[in-house]
């Protein structure tokens, strides 16, 4: 049997379909133009959540990447002004070796004592460097001179500060002055007190007491140890830093990369398809209009 | 025995007969682009025999009746299937344009702001002393405030409009019961309840207009009249000659939303939300149900993360320069209504959320410092605001049990809700349309007016016409003929 096809619905399917055509036809059009794969978030819901997703893991990657540089250039700063110290200490137990040599005179000792005197100011004033504004050897006091100028005395705190380089790990950035210069917390005015040794130092020159300089090097000497101890692991947490760094920014590439290929318009494929679509859309209208041109009534009368 | 002049009457009856069919196919051709016209065709029939002895003359012929090709069930299945689609495509085009708000590009939109806002606390972690840091801070919270409200807002719109969409569509559904009830009663006040084709095609295609209105049921009782209810089967529409008025009255106990009633006889039944398809019932839908569902979910989103940070801010110190007392603990950062009671908690939280101003007036009021006392450069707390961005948890179902996080991740879960949401609507739709049309064609096949049959038939019945007409010519070329000869007999 033959299906009836009336003249009022004949063309619907047909003006259906035109539509659908020319809408994903103006889709494919706006991914190009945007260059973005998801116009719509109900193009692709589950392909947008892990956009969604991704770029929630760049930025915060990209925040503890900015954490560990700031980390990063606290350090350097710290480790930069460890060796200035390092290299100081060296001059004061070479200093203290003068003051004990056999040759040693009571004018020659003053003078030495005069520049222990100048390398304990160096000490202080470095004691007392900012970094973008804060006192990098003040503990958690950041915003006060941690040394006395003249007496060296410390009203930083031993507060250690982190920052955040992963989800897990936190790295100290500071180097606490107490640590540095007394060895802790109660070490002020002690033996290991990288101050007091070095006026100790000057005094005894000064007195010719052979015996207070011995005491005054031999406790340089392990002040020494320490500053070096201190060095090596501001070294170990700045290499620690850098793995990190290039592990996050390496993880960010890869999940950019992955975004991007959801997030990103695909343009050999959506260009392929605009082609397609756009045919589709000629040969449709051809037909269209070249259907049901004609009915009986024209061949009559 | 037949005589010239009853012959005279059958040539009358072709005449009449191939008139009126001619009329009929003029009434199809004249309809050929009406909505749900069906084709009718003139229902012939022979005149009875006379009887002369007992011979049989047959008289001619007659037309007995005007007959439409239609079919009642398709008919009604395509009324089901335009509601069906006009309800999806309503809910479709309601949550596709709330959609936008939940978009991100990864510098704009929600999940991209809360990032910034931890990252900003994330920044100050890393400089505590720093004043512009601070504002940083507050700067990106009201950013991330802002976007909360926008998207909110969207959403308070998209479902007032709704809500209008009914108070409109509520008179027009009246309109079209009223026409169909008046239909109705037309119709079964014929002779032959059922003959009137013309009202019967108008009530179907007011019919079908209704149910892209409102979901509806639709019966046809012994005198041929429609019995409309709802989909639901809450309220009956119209029944027979009567149409039960519907009327929306904003309802002061839920923020003046359009309540939907069915004056029944004395009884008012209440059908808000008792209705499923058709753009009215959509549009009731996605006020009461689609769009609050998102609603909900951002309030607990934002007033989960704002009471956390608040409650973090509480738990640090501040530093020392700020002008409070240094060993403090911080205040809530941010302020609002937060009701963690009842169904839904957060309920308009949004709208009610800000930075606490004393804040705003004292960025030192964000605890940085994680022990009482310490110096400006203690971050610990400060380390842990940002951290929330990991630990942050959201009430998801909103009943104070159900806890996940991330908030990105939230975030994201809602946007792919409003995404699948919209695209399964946009599915429903399409498939619905698909079947309306295919439906069409159907009914169209059936009931259609087809130009070359009417052409066919208008041929068929000029012909029959011009017949009739020559066979009247004839019988009357025999009467002259014949008075001719009686009247030649009498003069002769």
């Amino acid at each position: 049997m033959t299906m009836r096809v009336p003249n009022l619905l004949n063309n619907a399917q047909a003006q259906l379909d035109l539509q659908r055509i020319k809408q994903s036809f103006a889709q494919t059009v706006q991914q190009v133009s945007s260059g973005q794969a998801i116009v719509d978030i109900a193009d692709d819901p589950s392909g947008n959540t892990q956009v969604l997703g991704y770029q929630a893991d760049i930025s915060q990657n990209g925040q503890y990447i900015s954490q560990a540089n700031t980390a990063n250039a606290y350090l350097t700063s710290t480790s930069t002004l460890l060796t200035t110290m390092g290299n100081d200490l060296n001059s004061l137990t070479q200093l203290a070796q003068e003051g004990l040599g056999s040759g040693a005179t009571t004018s020659s000792q003053d003078a030495i004592a005069t520049q222990v005197d100048a390398l304990r100011s160096d000490l202080i004033s470095l004691g007392n460097t900012q970094e973008q504004g804060r006192y990098i050897f003040a503990g958690t006091n950041t915003t006060q001179q941690p040394f006395d100028p003249t007496t060296g005395a410390y009203s930083g705190n031993d507060g250690s500060i982190s920052l955040a380089v992963s989800q897990t790990a936190t790295v100290a950035t500071n180097v606490p002055g107490d640590t540095l210069f007394f060895g802790g917390a109660g070490g002020e005015g002690g033996d290991g007190d990288l101050l007091t040794q070095a006026a100790n130092l000057a005094t005894a020159l000064q007195a010719n007491d052979t015996a207070g300089i011995q005491t005054a090097y031999n406790n340089l000497q392990a002040i020494s140890d320490r500053v070096n101890t201190i060095v090596a692991d501001v070294g170990s947490r700045q290499n620690g830093i850098q793995a990190v760094q290039s592990g996050l920014t390496a993880f960010n590439n890869t999940l950019t990369t992955q975004e991007s290929s959801i997030a990103s318009v695909d343009y050999p494929t959506a260009i392929t398809q605009l082609n397609q679509e756009s045919v589709a859309e000629q040969a449709t209208l051809s037909v269209m209009s070249k259907a049901n041109q004609k009915t009986l009534f024209d061949y009559l009368g | 025995m037949s005589n010239l002049g009853s012959s005279l009457g059958i040539g009358l009856s072709g005449l009449q007969v191939a008139q009126a069919a001619i009329s009929v196919i003029g009434h199809n051709i004249a309809n050929v682009n009406t909505p749900d016209y069906s084709q009718e065709n003139a229902v012939l029939s022979t005149n009875p025999a006379v009887t002369y002895g007992n011979i049989q003359f047959g008289t001619g012929a007659t037309v007995t009746g005007v007959q439409a090709l239609r079919d009642q069930f398709l008919n009604l299945q395509l009324t089901q299937a335009l509601s069906s689609q006009s309800g999806a495509q309503t809910r479709y085009e309601g949550v596709e344009s709330v959609a936008s708000a939940f978009t991100d590009d990864g510098t704009t939109g929600l999940s991209s702001q809360i990032q910034g806002f931890f990252s900003s606390l994330s920044t100050l972690a890393g400089t505590p002393e720093s004043s512009s840091a601070r504002q940083a801070v507050l700067g990106q919270a009201q950013t991330m405030i802002n976007e909360f409200q926008s998207a909110y807002q969207v959403l308070t719109q998209q479902a007032a409009s709704a809500n209008q969409q009914v108070g409109s569509q509520v008179q027009e559904v009246n309109t079209l019961t009223s026409q169909i009830a008046a239909l109705n009663a037309q119709i079964s006040s014929q002779v032959d309840p059922g003959a009137d084709n013309d009202a019967i095609d108008q009530r179907q295609e007011l019919t079908d207009q209704l149910g892209q209105l409102v979901g509806i049921q639709v019966s046809t009782n012994s005198d041929n009249q429609y019995q409309i209810t709802l989909d639901s089967g809450a309220a009956t529409l119209v029944a027979g000659g009567t149409a039960y008025q519907m009327s929306a009255t904003p309802n002061a106990g839920n923020s003046n939303d359009y309540q939907v009633t069915v004056a029944t006889g004395n009884l008012n039944v209440d059908v808000t939300d008792q209705i499923q398809g058709g753009t009215l019932g959509a549009d009731m839908d996605l006020r009461d149900n689609i769009l609050p569902g998102y609603m909900n979910q951002l309030n607990y989103i934002a007033g989960s993360l704002a009471s956390q940070v608040n409650a973090q801010n509480e738990a640090g110190y501040l530093p020392p320069n700020s002008s409070a007392a240094t060993a403090a603990n911080g205040p809530a950062l941010f302020s609002g209504n937060f009701t963690a009671t009842g169904a839904p908690i957060y309920a308009n939280f949004i709208n009610t959320l800000a930075i606490n101003p004393a804040v705003t007036a004292n960025p030192d009021l964000i605890a940085t410092a994680g022990t009482a006392g310490d110096g400006a450069g203690d971050n610990a707390n400060a380390l842990l605001l940002a951290n929330l961005q990991n630990t942050g948890t959201v009430d998801v179902n909103g009943d104070g049990s159900l806890y996940t996080g991330p908030y990105t991740t939230v975030v994201a879960s809602l946007t792919n809700q409003v995404g699948t949401d919209a695209q399964n609507y946009n599915a429903i739709a399409t498939n619905q349309q698909n079947l309306a049309t295919a439906l069409q064609t159907q009914q169209s096949s059936v009931s259609g007016v087809d130009l070359d049959q009417q052409a066919a038939n208008l041929l068929s019945y000029q012909q029959a016409y011009q017949a009739a007409a020559q066979f009247i010519s004839t019988i009357s070329q025999l009467t002259n003929q014949l008075m001719a000869a009686v009247s030649t007999t009498t003069t002769t």
